[in-house]
């Protein structure tokens, strides 16, 4: 039950990599899928730990010296906001590593070795309670990613993996230099100290805040500066896009939640408005971006867009129910999402094309496909019983409140989402099956049903006993909102 | 009982699951017994239950709760199951004509390839339409709502090859999700008004809310019900669900789902009952939809589009009593509505299984001879859809015109309302017998016409070949038939409302009118078409004929209008967002742009990287002190 344990498994384990040969592939990917259980195995034993009624603050809190001249300590610790990305991030890495099991041959041992180090990274930004301890997994996590996407990419990898970096380098240099103010006017790197020390105010505290939200804003990614995402998305192999859109996008929002609003909470009830109507842009564009989209995999990177514009609209309700839908919906994204990432390289690997016009009754030649397909589309368009319907329902009913037209303009991504969704549906796997590369296409074997189907699994948990989550969440989201406005948010 | 409600929806929900997951393996038989015996054991639970509702005091009810399903701060939603005299009538009716179309359906889908899929869809269906029903708070019941809509969508699409069926069916999911929209901002502002999403919480507070409000959150639910019970704007998805099949079209498009909207009206009567403001245009918008539907179902040639046509015109009727507050009422029709209606598409079903999957009315004609019982069952559908006297359509129907005549409780008599039903009424009795007239009476056409329409599916069938329906197939009309002749005399308004005072001033004279009215249309219909076809003819080879017959059948081009005006604009508005906006403006200008720039201030740059250790040296000091610049002035502002 030690975070730092489940930071350095996965560090462990990419290091017990370099020492075996690099031609033994089987061993290898064994070794990273054992090492990644290993991390999750421990991430549930957080998850078991964690106490729900514990009250204020973070659990699991370690706290050592690290650069004492600068009182930079590595402390890390987590609250029920973090507890579920830290499971989530770790469930997601043995899923990546199965799902690569066949599709990437190239450079086996360097792959896993950044699979491994990226997991590490997110976590890291996840249980982070220093203000430089984060910046640092903020910016170690980035290289791993770019090189998941630039040396096992698809054809336009290079050009993708360098839009990713620059824009998000151009996100976190300013984030950087408001770091660095923040230190200079609170005289600490302590994110629990800056919590008790008077907050940032006026144009100083502005500034400070839209550094830290230009960076976040570029992570999630919030429209207009969403247009790395779909690159990114449709050139990264299978892995990268399920870890990108799981996990990665998620700690633009974590970023929000942790840092940037209870920090400068003047500055965000003030940008409050305008992040919430980018949000809800966010979600009509990015779904209308999807009706044009020749590439499955790229659809579903704009529909990424669309649905992270609900996790947004949800936070800057500023209320119990957004704030709560913001957190769930994190997760339920990771999980669908992710399954179609999965499921689109599963079709990428048997069919070696991702358009959608070369495809067609897929239904009755891979059934199993099909049901997890559908049950997985019918989760990210937020049919109730399954999991995304609690979510956006807690955000559309927290932006009510704030809003009666940001609950209206954002409820129409929920129709147009049903139209891309099915119709994407209908042109894959209905019709007649006049192809004959489809009719003779394999259905789904047991090494991806078994990282499917727990994917499946959750999100009819999620979707049934939501309450579980919730009541684990709760006391955090009230201890933020009350720090939210004792600091005069 | 009250211990076992939650087998109501459980039982066909663990059908969906047995069929759903083993449904191949273990053969037709088996899947056809599971999929009956668990509507079975629903409908005797809510028999049991009804029964008990029924013997004790009124306003009691059965209540079970499982726990929360969502919770977020003061915000609650709980799996909560009730059962009382309004959802006990539905609960009887959905698994009560439910049971009977899956006897049915044993009979009409045998042979096909998805046997075990339909019936854990239509099983699915069961569990979530009972969950809508039984639901006891408003968020609960959206499950249900979605539910249904979802096994709507995978029924519409169930031969899922033909690619227009699954345009159907995604039509109709996107068309219920814009009511849902609607209904779903209702559901938020009632949590704004009332604090809790139970119906009885709601009811009790909503004298208390105030009357803007109230107007918008009727409004917003009243949306919602318009899109799955096919009222205008939103029923053009109905017509085109007929793609189902048959047992489909009875069971969801007629008999149960449809209605929903309509049972969201009576569960949240008083709310509705404290904006009049809405209850006016829920009339309005109930009439309407029952004229232009009727005006439709004149000129179809398939014999489900006159149906379904049919069924949105009788779900107008229901709108205009739920429009008068007579909520019970409305209800009253919804449960004759389900037997006649499921009674005529069942043995529309039969035609058509009989024929060999022919839909086209021109292409039938003198069947009565060949399928004398269905025949004779079809008919009496067809007296009910009419409203022919002392038949369940005739009770129901004219007991909505009389209020609508007379008014009821506060609400003043609407005389125009009340002339566009009976005007209704009489189109309802003339397209019903033109139909019966084109598919049973005159002279088998078959056989010797040329493949009139490109959809259907024969190629010419001989008289003699036509046969009768299975047995399995012929006992559920029966039954349904007998209830379409004896279910008028249900006192269901004033078991659901009691001490509901319907005005006693005119009735009579109402039921006397009504009759004559679908006597007349029922003649009209017979005599023209069967005595009078050439003048038919002649009449519609005139220019006014010619108009009429043209906007109608082409259905006052609302699809052509909505695809113009909604959906074409949006397609381009998403290409112009793309190319101009995503593409254009964003990437290559902004992103681009700005890399572009970048890297001409690199080339410039580059000049400086002479490769001597001292210049870097310089330029780090520099960036250092910019830096330190930056922080400096930072810290001082």
């Amino acid at each position: 039950m030690s975070i730092t344990l489940t930071l350095l498994i996965p560090v462990a384990t990419a290091l017990l990599l370099l020492c075996i040969p690099k031609d033994k592939t089987a061993e290898l990917r064994i070794t990273a899928l054992f090492g990644s259980l290993a991390t999750l195995a421990f991430s549930l034993a957080l998850l078991g730990g964690f106490d729900a009624q514990y009250g204020a603050g973070f659990q699991f809190t370690e706290k050592h010296e690290w650069v004492p001249s600068l009182q930079v300590h590595y402390h890390v610790g987590i609250d029920g906001i973090s507890l579920f990305l830290v499971v989530l991030s770790a469930l997601l890495t043995p899923i990546a590593i199965l799902c690569s099991w066949k599709s990437v041959e190239k450079r086996v041992r360097e792959f896993h070795i950044a699979l491994l180090l990226l997991t590490s990274g997110v976590i890291g930004v996840f249980v982070a309670l220093d203000l430089l301890l984060f910046y640092v997994f903020w910016e170690v996590m980035l290289i791993p990613m770019y090189l998941l996407v630039g040396i096992w990419g698809g054809t336009e990898r290079i050009r993708a993996a360098v839009k990713f970096f620059i824009y998000t380098m151009a996100g976190s240099l300013l984030m950087f230099l408001a770091i660095l103010y923040l230190y200079q006017h609170t005289g600490t790197f302590s994110v629990e100290d800056i919590y008790q020390k008077p907050p940032l105010t006026g144009t100083a505290g502005l500034l400070c805040f839209l550094a830290f939200a230009l960076s976040f804003a570029i992570k999630v990614p919030l429209f207009p500066v969403h247009t790395w995402l779909p690159d990114a998305h449709t050139e990264a192999p299978t892995a990268g896009s399920v870890i990108l859109a799981g996990v990665l996008l998620k700690l633009g929002i974590y970023g929000f939640i942790r840092f940037a609003i209870p920090f400068f909470p003047e500055a965000a009830v003030l940008a409050a408005p305008w992040i919430s109507v980018l949000a809800i842009i966010g979600i009509i564009f990015g779904a209308l971006m999807c009706f044009v989209q020749e590439d499955m995999k790229r659809l579903i990177a704009y529909s990424s867009v669309s649905h992270m514009g609900f996790v947004v609209l949800g936070l800057f309700a500023f209320n119990e129910q957004g704030v709560q839908g913001c957190v769930l919906q994190m997760v339920n994204h990771g999980i669908s999402t992710g399954a179609l990432f999965l499921l689109i390289g599963a079709i990428y690997e048997r069919r070696h094309t991702r358009r959608i016009i070369d495809f067609g009754g897929l239904a009755p030649v891979a059934p199993k496909l099909a049901i997890i397909f559908f049950i997985t589309t019918l989760s990210s368009i937020g049919l109730p019983f399954l999991n995304g319907f609690v979510g956006e329902f807690l955000i559309l009913q927290g932006a009510y409140s704030r809003n009666i037209f940001y609950a209206a303009f954002a409820g129409l991504g929920i129709i147009l989402g049903a139209i891309y969704m099915l119709t994407l549906y209908r042109r894959i796997f209905f019709g007649e099956t006049d192809r004959e590369e489809n009719a003779e296409m394999k259905d789904l074997d047991g090494r991806e049903l078994a990282f499917l189907l727990p994917l499946v699994g959750l999100m009819v948990f999620l979707g049934l006993f939501s309450p579980w989550f919730t009541a684990k969440v709760q006391p955090s989201i009230e201890v933020w909102m009350t720090l939210l406005l004792e600091r005069g948010g | 009982m009250d211990k076992w409600i939650f087998l109501i929806p459980l039982l066909p929900f663990l059908g969906f699951l047995v069929n759903g997951l083993l449904g191949r393996r273990l053969g037709d038989r088996a899947v056809a017994i599971i999929g009956c015996a668990s509507v079975a054991g629903a409908f005797a639970i809510s028999v049991a239950s009804f029964m008990q509702v029924y013997d004790a005091k009124p306003d009691t009810f059965l209540q079970q709760d499982f726990g929360a399903w969502i919770q977020a701060g003061d915000l609650s939603v709980s799996f909560g199951l009730i059962i009382d005299s309004l959802s006990g009538v539905m609960c009887l009716v959905v698994t009560g004509v439910g049971l009977l179309i899956h006897v049915y359906s044993t009979g009409y889908m045998k042979g096909d390839a998805g046997y075990y899929r339909f019936f854990a869809y239509l099983n699915l269906f069961m569990a979530s339409m009972l969950v809508l029903v039984t639901a006891d708070n408003i968020v609960l019941m959206f499950l249900g709502w979605e539910g249904v809509g979802l096994c709507s969508y995978l029924l519409i699409g169930f031969w899922y090859k033909g690619l227009a069926n699954c345009s159907a069916g995604i039509k109709a999911f996107v068309v219920n999700r814009i009511g849902d929209l609607g209904f779903l901002l209702g559901i938020f502002a009632i949590w704004a008004a009332c604090g809790s999403f139970e119906f009885s919480a709601i009811v009790a507070e909503a004298p208390n809310i105030d009357s803007s409000a109230a107007f918008w959150i009727c409004l917003l639910l009243f949306v919602g019900a318009c899109g799955k019970s096919a009222q205008i704007p939103l029923y053009v998805w109905l017509p085109d669900a007929m793609a189902g099949p048959t047992p489909v079209s009875a069971l969801i498009h007629a008999a149960t789902m449809v209605t929903s909207g309509v049972y969201l009206l009576a569960r949240l009567g008083p709310l509705f009952d404290a904006a009049p403001g809405v209850l006016t245009i829920v009339a309005t918008i109930g009439a309407l939809t029952a004229l232009l539907a009727a005006l439709i179902a004149f000129s179809q040639n398939d014999i489900k589009k006159v149906l379904a046509y049919s069924t949105v015109s009788q779900l107008g009727y229901m709108f205009l009593a739920a429009g008068m507050g007579a909520y019970s009422v409305a209800i009253f029709h919804v449960v004759t509505h389900a037997f006649f209606k499921a009674l005529l598409f069942l043995g529309a079903g039969a035609v058509i299984h009989s024929l060999h999957h022919e839909q086209d009315m021109r292409r039938m004609g003198g069947l009565r001879r060949r399928l004398p019982w269905t025949f004779a069952l079809y008919l009496i559908g067809g007296l009910a859809l009419s409203g022919f006297p002392l038949t369940a359509g005739f009770f129901s129907k004219d007991e909505i015109l009389h209020i609508a005549h007379s008014g009821f409780g506060n609400i003043e008599p609407r005389s125009v309302l009340w002339s566009i039903g009976l005007l209704t009424a009489l189109l309802t009795a003339f397209y019903t017998f033109r139909q019966i007239a084109l598919v049973f009476f005159g002279s088998y056409r078959g056989a010797s016409e040329p493949q009139a329409s490109e959809e259907s599916a024969a190629h010419g069938l001989e008289l003699d070949k036509v046969k009768e329906s299975p047995l399995s197939m012929r006992i559920p009309l029966i039954v349904l038939a007998a209830l379409s002749l004896t279910g008028g005399f249900l006192a269901i308004p004033h078991f659901l409302q009691p001490g509901i005072e319907i005005p006693e001033d005119g009735k009579i004279s109402g039921l006397i009118i009504g009759g004559i009215v679908s006597i007349a249309g029922i003649a009209a219909a017979l005599t023209i078409y069967l005595r009078f076809p050439q003048a038919l003819k002649g009449f519609l080879s005139s220019a006014p004929g010619k108009l009429a017959h043209r906007l109608s059948s082409r259905k006052f081009y609302v699809d052509e209008i909505y695809q113009k005006l909604i959906i074409r604009p949006i397609a381009i508005i998403a290409e112009i967002c793309f190319y101009v906006v995503d593409r254009l403006i964003i990437d290559i200008i902004l992103v681009h742009g700005s890399s572009f720039g970048a890297s001409a201030l690199g080339h410039l740059l580059r000049r400086l990287q002479d490769g001597r250790t001292p210049t870097y040296a310089a330029w780090f000091l520099a960036g250092a002190i910019l830096v330190l610049a930056v922080t400096l002035w930072a810290a001082g502002g």
